[in-house]
């Protein structure tokens, strides 16, 4: 017997992340379903497609619960929901041993009240093994629309194979199982993202926050994307009130250490001159373009 | 050493064989730049989450354990794959395999 001082494989690592997070939710009798890499039906896969954490989504109502019981039992906050990615709907955490997990706390591109669509996609779910324990995981069709949905906010080679697998080999009857879904879980917006139609959906509110996060955007379209996007006005207020702040979890991470205080004041100071930098870029590419007509 | 007293040391009651305790989570992954070879086994208890690895002959012994029926004869499954006689392995088996026990890696049946 070795002890875990010798070299473990992240893929070893990511699964026994899977089943730790599903031993926690059993014994407070908190649903899971497990989602993308490790957890994806063989189908989906391509040779290479190795996933580095471990992909979680849980019911809204409990996602707080989880992510207590969580740190309780080793795990460290990573970047909280509201700092991880402009939808803000995943936490990053780590283990010493197991290694990185995102708690979803719902899934971008899937509308609607996020523990209906939860418990919608429980009604179908399949199971698999995990590090030996039997965990949930959505349905195939389900399953497809999230490597979808991913790929529409996450361009890359990576993605684009998914989108390979998920939806251009997939036959007629498969791709109806996923419109069907997305049509039901309200997600086209996201779909079109991954299908390259997203401009039929310039009426839609989300529409913005889905083209900055497929074709890139500046930081200030970001943000007044994410207030476009906001359900209330209260949360609408919330962002553009928290968009000056410095995302210290993000500095943490880029240091590797804790950020001191004057790091975090240069940084309150920088974040808006890079956000109004990039607007001039973007705003001086403009003009140029139309100069050169 | 008997093939009657082999089976004793490691199975006091042979009727009962081994299972793998609930709480704790096994991956198998096979060696880098060697999947020809003999998968290493991970566990980590839950929820305290400290992997260990079980390689070569330990995760041959603790593969072994977990397929033995009511009436396995785990060592000379063991030495079969191996290739060696199972009076030498025996009570190397008998020691590792309560090690795990007591590990909590193993449970032993009950009947």
């Amino acid at each position: 017997m070795t002890a875990s001082g010798e070299f473990v494989p992240v893929s070893v690592r990511t699964e026994m992340a899977h089943a730790h997070v599903q031993w926690l939710a059993q014994a407070r009798g908190i649903r899971l379903l497990h989602i993308k890499g490790a957890a994806l039906d063989p189908s989906l896969r391509w040779e290479g497609r190795d996933g580095s954490d471990a992909d979680i989504l849980v019911p809204y109502s409990r996602t707080q619960e989880i992510v207590t019981a969580m740190c309780a039992a080793g795990w460290t906050m990573g970047i909280t929901f509201q700092h991880n990615s402009s939808f803000e709907h995943a936490s990053t955490l780590r283990h010493a041993e197991f290694g990185w997990a995102d708690i979803h706390r719902f899934f971008p591109g899937l509308g609607g009240d996020a523990d209906e669509t939860f418990d919608r996609l429980w009604a179908e779910r399949r199971q698999t093994s995990l590090g030996g324990l039997a965990c949930a995981v959505p349905s195939l069709p389900a399953q497809a629309l999230i490597l979808l949905l991913h790929a529409g906010r996450s361009p890359g080679i990576r993605t684009a194979r998914d989108i390979e697998v998920a939806w251009t080999q997939a036959d007629p009857d498969q791709r109806a199982l996923v419109t069907n879904l997305a049509d039901e879980l309200d997600a086209r917006v996201g779909l079109a993202a991954a299908l390259g139609n997203l401009d039929d959906f310039r009426d839609r509110p989300e529409y913005d926050l889905w083209r900055i996060a497929s074709r890139g955007g500046t930081r200030l379209e970001d943000w007044w994307a994410r207030v476009h996007a906001a359900p209330t006005r209260r949360d609408a207020v919330r962002t553009v009130l928290r968009a000056p702040l410095v995302n210290r979890e993000h500095l943490r991470m880029t240091l590797w250490r804790e950020p001191t205080t004057w790091e975090v004041f240069v940084e309150f100071f920088a974040r808006p001159a890079r956000g109004l930098s990039e607007e001039s870029r973007r705003l001086g590419s403009w003009w140029q373009a139309r100069w050169r007509r | 050493m008997v093939a009657s007293e082999v089976a004793s040391v490691t199975e006091p009651n042979a009727t009962q064989g081994f299972r793998l305790p609930p709480d704790v989570a096994v991956v198998q992954a096979p060696l880098r730049d060697d999947a020809a070879s003999s998968p290493l086994i991970y566990l980590s208890h839950l929820p305290s989450g400290s992997l260990v690895v079980l390689d070569g002959s330990a995760a041959l012994i603790w593969s072994e354990a977990l397929a033995s029926g009511p009436t396995g004869a785990m060592v000379e499954r063991v030495a079969e794959r191996a290739g060696v006689d199972p009076a030498t392995i025996a009570s190397d088996v008998a020691t590792f395999t309560e090690a795990l026990v007591a590990g909590g890696y193993l449970v032993r049946r009950t009947a």
